[in-house]
């Protein structure tokens, strides 16, 4: 992540996207709006500065029904998105015939062996899974970044216990990555947009 | 982790997908559906190389470019996606999750219907203190068959959901005995069936400790317990057995725990054999029973 450099889109403070305006979308001159409330990518482009998403090559892990994943398929080069409930599968494959660039999985990320023979290295590596395991699962789906590739992991503190504090969970999972590779680690709450989440951001530089 | 990079030997996705580009768009066509078959067994037994470069699919003149890669590539997930989702739903075991909803949303639409209705009878009746003493189901007969009532026709639609609620709890019913036998016969298949819809699957359900079915159902006041330290939930769905919610106040705590534990074992055998065992039925009715005398 380099600083404050603007690749996307902004007019008036507003994050838009160029692409096809799709049923739902609110729309600011003539284009979508990618408001922080619905995707916390756009809540970290906000809080944090833009990922280098434009022209990159993205694994998205927790696809959902796409509403991110339609977002940065308007300025991302590929999108590798995958979810692994039976339900919101539907809109996303509906979505990914509509857009030539989203490459949708039926998969549970715990199994990456599963989708890494149609997945390439990636530049960056998003990961929205509300699970207990959840750092360990991206850990796992660490063998398809690139070396020197961007990791975003959202972190919901819920979902890892609820008893446990939240620096408490935020301390481990930065030393488990640390383990796995990832430096220069950023920690952003994301309180404003998305209660209770956090976004932890690295560069990808495995130890050999 | 890297596992491509050791087998080198194994094949691309891409090898399978050597058929003309325009006869592969169209997805009907028996050679597109024979290489994803082949494509989809090879992944299932780990026989596929991992991390491809697309260059290697241009090399080969599978495809032209890069979008032709993606596009192709985009086409194979989709339909390997297609199949999965059939695959992966079990369809008596969906019918029963769903159904259970379809019978609960209505128990809660009638419930909440017939409390106006009764709220529009105080008010009409105001002198009768006492209450009408008819029950609300005999009310309502009384409203469709008057002829000017303002409430005659929703009076007859209740009536019409009522006998679809019965309905479908006969299909439930029917369901539960086929997908959860062993759990149908301990506790009835209507509560059965709510365990199971809570937990989402049988596979869920048979990996769950008997502690967590028995506050299956109980999530906020167990939250409550683990943040602030309340006393914790006796008992979840599992009260809507009767053998629990007729027993004595005092033992309804132990009797659940018994419960539970012998429905954790019955959805074991329920997932991994699917048969009804009438030894164990006996014996966990049985320990039930006991569980509910002892004090």
């Amino acid at each position: 992540m380099q600083g404050r450099q603007t690749t996307l889109i902004w007019q008036d403070g507003i994050l838009l996207s160029p692409g096809k305006i799709l049923p739902g979308d609110r729309v600011h001159n003539g284009m979508r709006i990618w408001l922080p409330e619905k995707s916390k990518v756009a809540a970290l482009c906000h809080l944090n500065g833009e990922p280098l998403i434009r022209d990159a090559r993205i694994l998205y892990l927790g696809a959902a029904s796409g509403t991110t994943v339609s977002f940065l398929s308007d300025y991302a080069e590929v999108i590798y998105a995958v979810e692994f409930s039976p339900r919101p599968v539907r809109s996303l494959v509906r979505l990914a015939r509509q857009r030539s660039n989203i490459i949708p999985f039926f998969m549970d990320a715990r199994n990456p062996e599963r989708y890494l023979p149609f997945v390439e290295p990636v530049d960056i590596l998003i990961q929205d899974i509300a699970q207990r395991d959840q750092v360990e699962i991206v850990i796992k789906n660490l063998c398809m970044l690139k070396k020197g590739g961007n990791l975003i992991l959202f972190l919901k503190m819920l979902s890892m216990g609820v008893l446990k504090e939240y620096e408490e969970i935020i301390d481990l999972s930065i030393i488990l990555l640390k383990k796995a590779g990832i430096t220069n680690m950023q920690v952003i709450p994301l309180e404003k947009y998305h209660a209770g989440h956090v976004a932890i951001t690295g560069v990808y530089y495995p130890k050999q | 982790m890297n596992k491509g990079k050791e087998t080198k030997e194994n094949p691309d996705w891409f090898t399978f997908c050597t058929y003309k580009f325009e006869e592969i768009l169209s997805p009907s066509s028996l050679a597109w559906m024979d290489s994803l078959n082949v494509i989809r067994e090879l992944r299932d037994s780990g026989g596929l190389h991992g991390l491809p470069d697309w260059q290697d699919a241009v090399s080969r003149s599978i495809v032209t470019d890069r979008s032709a890669y993606l596009s192709l590539l985009r086409d194979v997930s989709i339909g390997l996606l297609v199949y999965d989702l059939e695959d992966s739903c079990n369809k008596d075991e969906m019918a029963l999750i769903h159904l259970v909803r379809i019978l609960d949303e209505i128990d809660r639409a009638l419930s909440r219907l017939y409390e106006k209705i009764e709220d529009y009878y105080i008010a009409m009746h105001p002198s009768e203190l006492a209450g009408y003493e008819k029950n609300i189901r005999e009310l309502v007969d009384s409203f469709a068959k008057k002829e000017t009532h303002p409430l005659r026709h929703l009076a007859k639609n209740l009536i019409n959901l009522q006998e679809s609620r019965s309905n479908i709890a006969l299909h439930v019913r029917e369901y539960a005995e086929k997908v959860i036998p062993n759990m149908s016969a301990l506790c009835g298949p209507l509560v059965a069936a709510r365990l199971l819809e809570h937990a989402g699957s049988i596979d869920r359900l048979a990996r769950m400790p008997g502690s967590s079915l028995q506050v299956l159902g109980a999530g906020p006041s167990l939250f409550k317990h683990l943040t602030i330290g309340s006393n914790p939930p006796k008992h979840g769905i599992i009260y809507q057995y009767k053998g629990i919610h007729h027993a004595k106040r005092k033992s309804r705590g132990k009797v659940s725990r018994v419960v539970a534990c012998q429905l954790g074992i019955a959805a074991r055998i329920d997932r991994y054999r699917g048969s009804r065992d009438e030894v164990f039925i006996e014996k966990a009715g049985d320990r039930i029973c006991r569980a509910g005398k002892r004090l």
